[in-house]
């Protein structure tokens, strides 16, 4: 049919199918702001669009819909490149974090802004309700409001560390821009019309053989272009865990096996000319399974006898992890200090605990996402991943080629929270197009999304003693983790859970012993926190029973035994990622100073009754945490800088930002350094040819080490303009400074950096000035937390609501303060996601029963706490002079384990186990009464 | 697929008839839902001028074509029903959603059509050439023609309402509403109706033969609760069990009577 509408105030005129989706027609037409988040269920928003001035999902109308009527996109409300109010707004508030659901946001803003212009907070929570932000904790959207009546920024948010320019202020995420105005930022807006879709066929089946698979009937369709099975696909074995060489992660995964072990696992792939095809030719395949038992719980996979899902040698692993696969048993590990059998006896009060988390789903907006193709006989992958290096490293592994024949770039990541730290869809992607030297394209369901990389299910007993005045004597955590099909990150995500629990404590007998295990349930991996928000949560809940046996505050429990500044974590050794780590000595560490700041607010809230028959009652909980900085001895962070020629900087780091401003970072201590303003610095990153190399961002190491390897390029910039000045101006260097704006020389005579870059790169100059910084380190500064929070349980349905949730941080220096402060914001709301719903269900067959947002919700802006606030506590860490700690995962650890006690506060029950749905609360309500 | 936009009710009818796999198109809020509409045929009624809410001599007549988030907004419909639409689960579906496609999409979930019993709505529809008026809830089991629209016609009833759900994006698990009219100081033409309870909507009989007759203050929550606990059958999902949405009937009950108490007083 034939359809007339306006774009953006543009006339288009277009021919198509009636029943064709707005959503596409826009996406034909080079819209990049319609971003799909969900598989068209209504649900996320992201592609949200005005229709005649109205905000509502294009995925949701079809072609005659929009006949007539005017369509507004964010590509339309920047006029000659100029942006307009809300995007700015946007910008200034810091809200702008992977930016997949902004140019969503912001059609969210205008539609309501149009209509009122001073909105209450009630209409703004009502106009963005339909659009799902999985990073930001929606919080600052409010100061967009506030800013387009008028404040500034400043006037809400506060600014760190007064002797600095940049570090520490309130500047511009620097790819902001990029994202208000939906500019090619992510992997689709680049993907080319010619490009061949990809369709994995996955197995139905939790645990069988492919005993025959024909291809012959899908191979004739027209516009298939290439098939992958088992039988032409590498028969190399790896993992696909993105971590440091030698990895900690068993090599029990081949790209497409003969053995299926979940359901979705890969079976089949298609290459063809578009995804329907693709599709239709998928369904050609005929597989015959030779169905074997599966098993779904720890008890079944490591009974006698039960069946093994791996059969494989493990001396092809790098490292050994204690896997006995015969047994299931995908690695162990135990160790600790002192004697905790003695500590316990010792104690006057002990507690044993037994917890258990689920299998959760990261949700980033933007699914996992590839495009690859041959170019001059190199394979080139555009990528959503956290981990370019890695990811070349292990395809080079795979198809057996030299590192330098692969290029790995990563384009914009739209939310990646460990998800997409693995070559999780890189190894297929990269076999067909080497294999087939086509250009392919991926972008998985967020059907695919929920069945293939999850958090593992956790058990943990804990064991914890203490003496009558409060001093704890021993504490032991023990883990069994059900991580799943295969073992990405098996040990390294329950070993964290330890290695990042027992060190908050001064405690002298502490142990820990983990098991990972294998079953035919949906892969497991990391997701934001590695671990340490179930740890913490059962660590946490055990010491708030011993504060009780003891009758002790929990509070005054806590604050008797954490650690302080220059306490030396001795447990550290033990708890290195399948090797021997490294004892620290804490050279700084505000965590009491978190909790002393965090209490002066908790103390004045005051527990109210409510409800018709006084069923709701209110009750308090705090919670402590801390993470790592990235992980010394293991980690490592290269940057390199480059003078052009007006005396602007070229920052390259190898860090991938993932939204969550790394780059901003690395661009905000390079101008502190160098002196001048963060426009100064623009920062190319994460593509394996033009950067250098960078482990990539997990385990909490942008800010600390990507950071660190930019101060130390801009270090070695300051001294090489130094140098080069000293020559030109023929005087000693140690005369030669560098003043603030970009000028350099002595008191009497200066050149700005213009000039400098000039005479350097001419005919008679040293040269350009590059130069870079390698960062490794035997320490990493440890970042702290305290969070605060009170709930309203009610007590007939078991409905709980968070009303006030506080999280105090010390995460060194807030290098970009709203960022910081909306990484907390994020990371506390989907926690508290975590912890009353999110978790993924199983059929009796295996099959995963709330693979989409319709049955598995995550929180919108309407689940915000009525009182929702971040404070920092401004730490000086000496390891470098701008030491911003890590703060995205850290923020993940307590809120479970806050709301837990608060639980326990309002009704005196213990809730063990997440998800804390409704039946739970009953449950335990009921047993108490009996 | 094929695609019209008929110019009248009887053009509308009969282009349904040519086709079994024919559905009419309003908001598409079901109809798009996860994938393109599963139809041959499809048969918008935008040109049908079915939009609007008119206010009548007694009452108000809310076109099918009228968008959810139109009611929400609307100051000419009774209180509860645009503050139950304000609940429908975001802007951007209300936005599209309509009156029409609320009663006839039959989702297994709905805040619009509880209410719509407890006022007793009215739904006009065209059907063999003929424009006819019958009770929603005849409407409903008999499922017959176009919706033209719905009438309200005593926006005084007293409805209240009680909304649960897990998450704020997620759709409702329970929905309740209750409605009567105040006559001789006795409660008449009771009303109670729950989504989210069964697979589709559920209208009480038992519990409004409880209510008929009664002064307000003579009810007791326990008594009605009972009945109503009795009448249904709670299905579970993996967020709500059947258990919790029971204690969920039981809260709102006791909510709702005691803000018709609180009002009262
Ligand atoms: C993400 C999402 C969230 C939702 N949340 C809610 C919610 O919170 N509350 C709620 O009540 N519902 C909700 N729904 C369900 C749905 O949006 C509503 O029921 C809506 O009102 C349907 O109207 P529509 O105009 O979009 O229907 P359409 O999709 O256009 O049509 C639905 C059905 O009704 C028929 N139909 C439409 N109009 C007429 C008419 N005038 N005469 C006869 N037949 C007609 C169509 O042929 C079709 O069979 C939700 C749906 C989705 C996808
Ligand atoms: S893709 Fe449209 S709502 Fe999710
Ligand atoms: S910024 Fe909203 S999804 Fe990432």
């Amino acid at each position: 049919m034939k359809i007339k509408f306006f774009l953006n105030k543009r006339k288009v005129e277009l021919d198509v199918e009636p029943d064709k989706k707005v959503l596409y027609i826009l996406k034909d037409l080079s819209v990049n702001s319609v971003r799909k988040g969900c598989d068209e269920e209504g649900k996320c928003g992201n592609c949200a669009i005005l229709l005649d001035g109205k905000l509502v999902n294009s995925c949701m109308l079809i072609a005659p819909q929009i006949d007539g009527k005017n369509v507004t996109t964010v590509e339309g409300l920047s006029e000659n490149g100029q942006l307009d109010g809300i995007q700015k707004a946007f910008i200034e508030a810091g809200v702008v974090q992977c930016g997949y659901c902004t140019p969503a946001q912001i059609l969210a803003a205008k539609s309501l802004i149009d209509k009122v212009k001073k909105p209450t907070k009630e209409q703004i929570a009502d106009a963005f309700e339909g659009v799902l932000c999985r990073c930001t904790g929606y919080k600052q959207i409010y100061n967009v409001f506030e800013i387009l009546k008028g404040k500034s920024a400043k006037s809400f948010e506060k600014e760190y560390k007064k002797d600095y320019r940049v570090v520490g202020k309130l500047t511009p995420k620097i790819d902001a821009e990029q994202f208000v105005k939906a500019d090619d930022a992510f992997v689709e807006d680049y993907v080319p019309k010619d490009a061949l879709h990809l369709y994995i066929l996955r197995s139905p089946h939790a645990h069988a053989e492919v005993v025959s698979i024909d291809t012959s009937e899908a191979e004739k369709m027209e516009g298939v272009e290439y098939i992958l099975t088992h039988k032409n696909s590498p028969k190399v074995f790896y993992t696909q865990a993105g971590q440091s060489y030698p990895e900690p992660s068993p090599y029990d995964q081949q790209v497409i096996s003969k053995k299926v072990r979940h359901i979705g696992d890969r079976v089949a792939a298609v290459a063809a000319t578009s995804l329907e095809i693709a599709k239709a030719a998928a369904k050609k395949i005929k597989v015959k399974y030779k169905v074997l038992k599966p098993v779904f719980t720890i008890e079944d996979a490591s009974r006698e006898g039960a069946p093994i899902i791996h059969n494989r040698d493990t001396s092809i692993d790098p490292l050994q992890v204690g896997a006995d696969p015969k047994r299931n048993i995908v690695c162990r590990n135990s160790g600790g200090i002192g004697d905790v059998g003695k500590g316990l006896k010792e104690a006057d009060a002990t507690v044993d605990g037994f917890y258990s988390t689920p299998f959760i789903q990261h949700t980033p907006l933007e699914p996992h996402t590839a495009y690859g193709y041959m170019k001059n006989g190199r394979l080139v992958i555009h990528t959503s991943v956290q981990t370019p290096f890695h990811v070349r490293r292990i395809l080079a592994h795979i198809l057996n080629l030299p590192e330098n024949k692969i290029r790995i770039i990563k384009e914009k990541v739209g939310g990646g929270f460990g998800a997409k730290q693995d070559c999780g869809i890189e190894d297929i992607v990269g076999t067909i197009v080497y294999q087939s030297g086509k250009p392919v394209y991926y972008r998985m369901t967020r059907k695919e999304e929920f069945t293939v990389r999850t958090r593992p299910a956790m058990f943990m007993k804990i064991k914890a003693g203490a003496k009558k005045n409060g001093k704890i004597t021993a504490l032991s955590v023990e883990t069994k983790a059900d991580v799943g099909a295969y073992g990405p990150h098996a040990l390294t995500v329950p070993m964290n859970g330890c290695s990042k629990t027992l060190p908050l404590f001064t405690c002298e007998n502490m142990s820990y012993k983990v098991t990972s295990y294998y079953t035919n349930n949906v892969v497991s991996g990391a997701y934001q926190g590695y671990g340490v928000p179930q740890t913490n949560f059962a660590v946490q809940m055990t010491l708030g029973k011993l504060a009780k046996k003891l009758g002790m505050k929990y509070e005054d429990l806590i604050l008797k035994n954490i650690v302080k500044k220059g306490y030396r974590l001795e447990i550290l050794k033990q708890l290195g990622e399948g090797r021997e780590g490294l004892a620290q000595k804490l050279s700084s560490c505000g965590l009491e100073e978190c909790i002393k700041k965090g209490l002066k607010i908790y103390r004045t809230w005051r527990n109210k009754t409510s409800g018709a028959n006084g069923e709701v009652v209110q009750g308090k909980g705090m919670a402590i945490m801390m993470q790592g900085s990235g992980i010394p001895g293991l980690d490592s962070a290269n940057a390199v800088m480059k003078m052009i020629s007006d005396g602007t900087f070229m920052l390259y780091i190898g860090g991938a930002d993932l939204g969550t401003g790394e780059d901003t970072v690395a661009a905000k201590i390079a101008a502190e350094e160098l002196g001048v303003s963060q426009d100064n610095i623009a920062v190319t990153s994460a593509d394996t040819d033009t950067t250098p190399f960078d482990k990539g961002s997990y385990a909490s190491s942008g800010t600390f080490f990507t950071g660190s390897a930019a101060y130390k390029a801009a270090k070695s910039m300051k001294e090489r303009i130094i140098k080069a000045t000293a020559k030109i101006l023929g005087v000693k260097p140690s005369r030669v400074k560098i003043f603030p704006g970009g000028k350099v020389g002595t008191a009497s005579r200066k050149l700005s950096f213009k000039e400098l870059a000039m005479i350097t790169q001419s005919g008679s100059g040293c040269g350009q000035l590059i130069t870079s910084g390698a960062f490794t380190t035997q320490v990493s500064p440890i970042p702290y937390a305290a969070h605060f929070c009170q709930v309203s349980v009610n007590r007939r349905t078991g409905m709980v609501k968070v009303d006030k949730y506080y999280a105090v941080t010390d995460c060194g220096i807030p290098i970009n303060p709203a960022l910081a402060r909306g990484q907390v914001y994020g990371a506390v709301l989907k926690t508290i996601g975590h912890t009353f719903y999110e978790a993924l269900e199983f059929g009796k067959t295996g099959k995963c029963l709330n693979d989409n947002f319709t049955n598995y919700p995550i929180p919108g802006i309407k689940d915000v706490p009525e009182f929702f606030e971040v404070d920092f506590v401004e730490v000086k860490d000496p390891i470098t002079p701008y030491v911003g700690k890590s703060i995205g995962e850290l923020s993940c650890d307590g809120a479970s384990a806050c709301i837990g006690l608060a639980i326990n506060d309002a009704t005196g029950i213990w809730l063990d186990s997440w998800p804390f749905r409704p039946d739970r609360v009953l449950k335990e309500l009921e047993k108490q009464k009996s | 697929m094929d695609y019209f936009v008929p110019k009248s009710l009887s053009e509308a009818e009969k282009l349904k008839k040519q086709s079994a796999r024919a559905f009419y198109l309003a908001g598409g809020t079901i109809l798009n839902w996860k994938g393109s509409p599963r139809a041959e045929r499809l048969i918008d009624l935008k040109a049908l001028k079915l939009e609007g809410i008119k206010k009548l001599k007694k009452g108000v007549e809310i076109g099918a074509m009228t968008t959810i988030q139109e009611i929400a907004e609307s100051g000419d419909v009774p209180a509860s029903l645009a503050g139950a639409s304000a609940l429908f689960t975001s802007r951007n579906v209300r936005n599209m959603a309509t009156v029409g496609g609320n009663i006839a999409g039959k989702f297994f979930i709905s805040n619009i059509l509880p209410i719509l019993v407890c006022y007793k709505a009215k739904v006009k529809y065209f059907s063999n050439g003929k424009k006819k008026t019958v009770s929603l809830d005849k409407w409903l089991s008999e499922n017959e023609g176009i919706i033209v629209s719905v009438i309200i016609e005593n926006p005084d009833r007293i409805v209240k309402f009680r909304e649960e759900k897990v998450a704020a994006s997620d759709f409702l698990s329970v929905f309740t509403s209750v409605g009567y009219l105040i006559a001789g100081g006795r409660i008449r033409d009771a009303e109670i109706s729950l989504s989210g309870i069964h697979r589709r909507l559920f209208i009480s009989k038992e519990a409004v033969k409880f209510l008929n007759g009664k002064k307000q203050r003579e009810i007791f929550v326990s008594a009605l609760n009972e009945i109503v606990q009795k009448e249904i059958k709670p299905i579970g999902d993996v967020k709500v069990s059947k258990e919790v949405k029971r204690r969920i009937v039981e809260e709102h009950i006791i909510n709702i009577l005691s803000e018709i108490k609180g009002e009262t007083r």
